[in-house]
């Protein structure tokens, strides 16, 4: 008898900008919808492991998306994309998200996403707050300036090499078999992708004039950071946090910048009770 | 003396499977400076072919803007870096720099290009002061 996942994949098409998106998504689950974004250069695999828990499936509607140019997500037709520099903005990120959401028919999802995710909760929660009832910011801070490198594409350095990098923000004390992993899917990332995303995350978001004009009775906002995490430290998500009155702040000791695949047991036992108490106040 | 860790490089990572392939075609050296003391890899296509001890700095013979990365490390920094497991950005090379001063130069082509074996080389060093 064969075992299967419960999540199950497909396609959806996304139309944005005078463009047509086909998007790839993975779900599993019922109720109220929770949006699932991965990190720069990497694609949904990374939830693969909370996309199987049962008792979230109770109450959420999980699904877990690959960006545009990530993952199973190809390029759009109609537009010469091998010809310029991929970048990623912060009004595309958010406009996609939005579109991908609508496209689905979503009644204001849960949004939750790390690193490139995490600033995207805190913007989605400043720009977008009426798409939404809460948002949950995994390695969020108010800015990561100073990342955005051309050797991040650069045709003598191989992805093994930012794979090879990312292990470095992860937990030693993550499974190792999850560590890596999570490098795995690092590797397989469409070279320009990466950087063309970190643009986004050091250049395009900056929610240091911003952050203040968050209003969470309209959209809830919760930033966890994890203790390993380099880049975007615990000491950075409560930054964050300090300035969006209404918000919650958690450091999440024993995980890095990749908490929900590096060690998808211990992220769970973190985020059941956020995820519980975002359900109980929807009612 | 030497470098804590370093002692017994070589033959560790000749042994080593992930250091073997993240290391391939390498020709250059890589120094490791924790305090005074220096220690040297010299690589040949991917292959050791001698581990030195020497006092700090590192020796002339490495070639910045060659294919040599400089790894340089406060003693105390280095020594929690090989604490298993390591605190919080002690667990890496750039998370240390970041964090803790220390400095990776020499050639930043291959310090990017060649990051896998870095990070592997202070994995092996921590087992190397461990016993593991």
């Amino acid at each position: 008898m064969a075992r299967f996942d419960h999540a199950v994949g497909r396609y959806v098409y996304v139309d944005l900008d005078g463009l047509t998106y086909r998007m790839y998504f993975e779900e599993h689950g019922q109720g109220i919808p929770l949006l699932l974004q991965h990190t720069a250069g990497a694609d949904a695999r990374q939830w693969r492991h909370v996309l199987e828990d049962t008792g979230l499936a109770e109450h959420f509607r999980m699904i877990a998306y690959d960006l545009p140019y990530h993952g199973k997500s190809v390029p759009p037709a109609g537009k010469a994309w091998w010809a310029e520099e991929y970048r990623l903005t912060r009004d595309t990120l958010m406009d996609t998200v939005v579109a991908f959401s609508q496209a689905l028919e979503l009644d204001r999802p849960v949004y939750m996403g790390s690193s490139i995710g995490g600033h995207l909760a805190g913007d989605l929660a400043r720009y977008r707050p009426e798409h939404f009832r809460a948002v949950i910011g995994l390695e969020a801070g108010l800015a990561s300036p100073g990342g955005y490198l051309d050797w991040w594409y650069h045709p003598k350095i191989s992805n093994e090499s930012k794979a090879s990098m990312m292990m470095g923000v992860m937990s030693p004390i993550a499974p190792e078999e999850f560590r890596r992993e999570t490098a795995f899917v690092y590797s397989q990332g469409w070279p320009q992708a990466f950087k063309g995303d970190i643009y986004y995350y050091c250049v395009d978001h900056d929610l240091t004039d911003e952050a203040r004009n968050i209003d969470t009775s309209r959209c809830e906002v919760h930033i966890l950071n994890g203790e390993y995490d380099y880049g975007t430290p615990p000491s950075a998500g409560a930054a964050l946090a300090a300035e969006i009155k209404g918000s919650t702040f958690q450091e999440m000791k024993g995980l890095g910048h990749f908490p929900m695949s590096e060690d998808p047991e211990r992220f769970l036992e973190v985020i059941r009770p956020v995820l519980d108490g975002i359900r109980t106040r929807s009612g | 003396m030497g470098v804590l860790g370093m002692q017994g490089f070589a033959t560790r990572a000749a042994a080593d499977g992930e250091w073997n392939l993240t290391a391939r075609f390498w020709t250059g050296a890589i120094a490791v400076t924790v305090g005074d003391d220096t220690t040297v890899i010299h690589l040949d296509d991917g292959h050791i072919t001698a581990v030195d001890q020497a006092r700090a700095p590192a020796p002339e013979a490495l070639t910045p803007g060659s294919t040599d990365v400089i790894i340089t490390v406060p003693p105390d920094v280095w020594a929690a870096m090989l604490e298993d497991p390591p605190r919080a950005h002690y667990n890496d090379l750039q998370a240390a720099q970041y964090h803790h001063g220390l400095e990776i130069g020499g050639d930043e082509l291959t310090k990017y290009q060649y990051y896998p074996a870095l990070r592997r080389l202070l994995e092996l060093a921590r087992a190397e002061r461990n016993g593991g």
